[in-house]
């Protein structure tokens, strides 16, 4: 059974005397093995939290099509979701209750004991404050409060829209840690999110998408060491003089500082540049490799686009 | 049916921790003590009717004919200046049947009417409880976005309503008719000490429970039709504008240009139902060459109540419509 299969999803919404705004365009999208770290990106706009609400069954797609965890959606919601913990944007809660209460509202419903909802609440750090109103809580504990709620069901499948949002450095850092243990321990999650370092560091694989469409998915690591991404940094005294013979060669290169050039992608054969500008008679004092990041491919991809705001 | 069950469980809950739920039941009971603090304060204490008073009455009612009975009633009625615990209820304590006419479409005597101090505030209660709570309720879900929470939890959207719609009727109901007996029971003070419990017997026990029971179903009535309009509206205050719009503007229109509507008009009927009133409806007549309209009765207080309640399904059939095709982001 696959986790998830998205197939040519699209999601219109029509406007008052404005051509319909489409959120989300033929996607395809097929996550098959279990026990995964998925990193879901993309600017502003470009549909994440439109496709992951069609997942969840909250709206209903144009066209196209969901299978969650062997349920077609929204038909079959009601198996699905027994087994898949979700936060959609920023947590939603009553304010003028208690973190644990708020817990047990929800837990109530599908029979869940207070034993297993008071270790979720020390498992995300807020067994301290399980019994202030959450209106007194800070962004980042209502957050937590928001994760504690997608593990109350002990599910297979976590999707989170931003659970970082609003955590200090020390909690990103846990975060990180609880979202790679959880893939470790054999469930599948499912992360969107704007902070492209972290998930570098955590997911196994990424998505990403930009008006509405996929453009790229795959493992981490081969996405941001496709070379595209990769820079060479020389170092020489007559940078300008330098620069002009490589660009007659053929190579793309960009000014850093007075006396550093950037060769942008980075050639396979360093030791070529070296030859090249030895035998024009400039020598260089550095020469080093920088490996792409996660960054640099999302914002190439996606051309540096914050994106309208549906 | 053990999971709806844990579902109505927490909608009760969560309308238990409404604010508006508990201010509307602090201020039903504050209207009760309030009603009965003033009450207390400008009733004066009178005695018993004066037999020398009854009599003069009686003579001064030979001239008209009067059955004795009917002279019984009127003299000590008009002699008899203390508070009456009777009061509460009006006329309610009577028997209605032999009272209430054969079914004449065309009789002209308007009939029903609000009595008693009980049908009169909880009326108002029933109204603005119904109001209140059923659009806050629903509103609030759609403004903090818990609804979201709810249906990734149990995405079967029309359990979801269906518990939801209890427990606005079942707030609603209990807020109106805890409401209602604080007002009865704020009154007693006054009969008591300043004026007289007499006519409070078993039937009148009856009676006055009964009107609080009705009071709490139209209001939860009132409460499921609020709640739809804010399913509707997604909005708090949209739902309670439009409801107070219909009940300042919808009333109006309907009485004096659209008069067939008015025996279908749920707050109406929803009013003669927990008064225990007929409602009345406008018949067009001839006569001295001119055509013109008359109230007649339409229809028993109980089929006000079905009316009433079927208007309410109406309703909720068109929020389970709606709930369930809309998109929730």
């Amino acid at each position: 059974m696959s986790i998830l299969e998205i197939s040519q999803l699209s999601k219109r919404y029509r406007r008052f005397r404005h051509s319909p705004t489409i959120a989300v365009d033929t996607l395809d999208l097929n996550i098959e093995e279990p026990g995964q770290v998925i990193g879901f990106l993309g600017p502003n706009g470009s549909g994440k939290t439109t496709t992951i609400r069609c997942m969840l069954g909250l709206i209903k797609p144009s066209s196209g099509s969901v299978t969650l965890l062997g349920s077609e959606m929204p038909q079959g919601a009601s198996q699905a979701l027994k087994k898949v913990g979700a936060l959609v944007e920023n947590p939603k809660f009553f304010e003028e209750f208690t973190g644990r209460r708020n817990l047990r509202l929800l837990g109530r419903i599908q029979g869940i004991r207070r034993k297993e909802i008071d270790e979720i609440l020390n498992q995300v750090g807020l067994a301290d404050a399980a019994d202030i109103k959450v209106k007194k809580y800070s962004l980042g504990m209502k957050q937590r409060l928001g994760v504690a709620a997608t593990l109350l069901k002990n599910p297979e499948l976590l999707v989170l829209d931003e659970p970082a949002n609003g955590l200090d450095p020390a909690g990103i850092v846990e975060m990180r840690r609880l979202l790679r243990d959880l893939g470790d321990s054999g469930k599948t999650v499912f992360v969107s999110s704007h902070q492209l370092g972290e998930i570098e560091q955590v997911c196994d694989e990424v998505v990403i998408i930009d008006h509405g469409k996929v453009v790229t998915s795959g493992p981490v690591d081969k996405i941001v060491n496709s070379s595209s991404s990769s820079t060479l940094v020389v170092t020489v005294e007559n940078a300008t003089e330098a620069s002009k013979i490589l660009e007659e060669q053929g190579f793309v290169v960009s000014s850093r500082t007075n006396n550093q050039l950037e060769i942008k992608p980075a050639p396979d054969d360093p030791a070529r540049i070296t030859q090249i500008l030895a035998d024009a008679n400039i020598y260089l004092t550095g020469l080093r490799s920088e490996e792409g990041n996660l960054e640099e491919v999302f914002l190439g991809l996606t051309e540096g686009r914050s994106g309208d705001i549906l | 049916m053990k999971t709806f069950l844990r579902l109505l469980g927490s909608e009760l809950e969560r309308f238990a921790a409404r604010r508006m739920a508990r201010v509307l039941l602090i201020f039903a009971v504050g209207i009760g003590v309030l009603v009965g603090t003033i009450t207390f304060l400008v009733t004066d204490e009178h005695s018993a009717p004066d037999s020398a008073a009854v009599q003069e009455c009686y003579e001064d009612l030979e001239q008209w004919g009067l059955e004795e009975s009917e002279k019984e009633e009127t003299c000590f009625e008009w002699a008899d200046d203390r508070f009456h615990l009777t009061w509460l209820l009006g006329d309610s304590t009577e028997d209605w049947s032999s009272t209430r006419p054969t079914p004449e479409p065309n009789r002209t005597e308007p009939f029903g009417g609000l009595e008693g101090i009980l049908p009169i505030i909880g009326g108002l209660l029933a109204v603005l409880t119904g109001g209140l709570v059923g659009a806050s309720f629903f509103g609030a879900e759609y403004r903090f976005g818990t609804i979201e929470q709810v249906l990734l939890w149990e995405p079967r959207r029309n359990r979801v309503l269906l518990a939801k719609y209890l427990t606005t009727f079942l707030g609603s109901a209990l807020v109106a008719t805890t409401g209602s007996l604080a007002i009865a029971f704020s009154l007693w003070p006054t009969a008591l000490a300043k004026g007289t419990t007499q006519g409070v017997d078993a039937r009148f026990w009856i009676d006055l429970i009964s009107t609080a029971g009705r009071i709490g179903i139209a209001a939860g009535l009132l409460g499921i039709i609020s709640g739809t309009v804010a399913i509707f509206t997604r909005h708090t205050a949209g739902a309670v504008m439009s409801l107070l719009g219909y009940q300042l503007i919808g009333g109006i229109i309907i009485n004096v240009w659209i008069k067939w509507l008015a025996p279908w008009d749920p707050l109406f009927n929803a009013t003669a139902f927990l008064s225990e009133s007929d409602t009345t409806k406008w018949v067009k007549q001839r006569g001295f060459g001119e055509t013109y309209w008359v109230e007649v009765y339409a229809n028993s207080y109980l089929t006000a109540g079905l009316i009433a309640f079927a208007i309410a399904s109406a309703f909720a059939l068109g929020g389970f419509i709606v709930f369930n095709r809309r998109d929730v982001s």
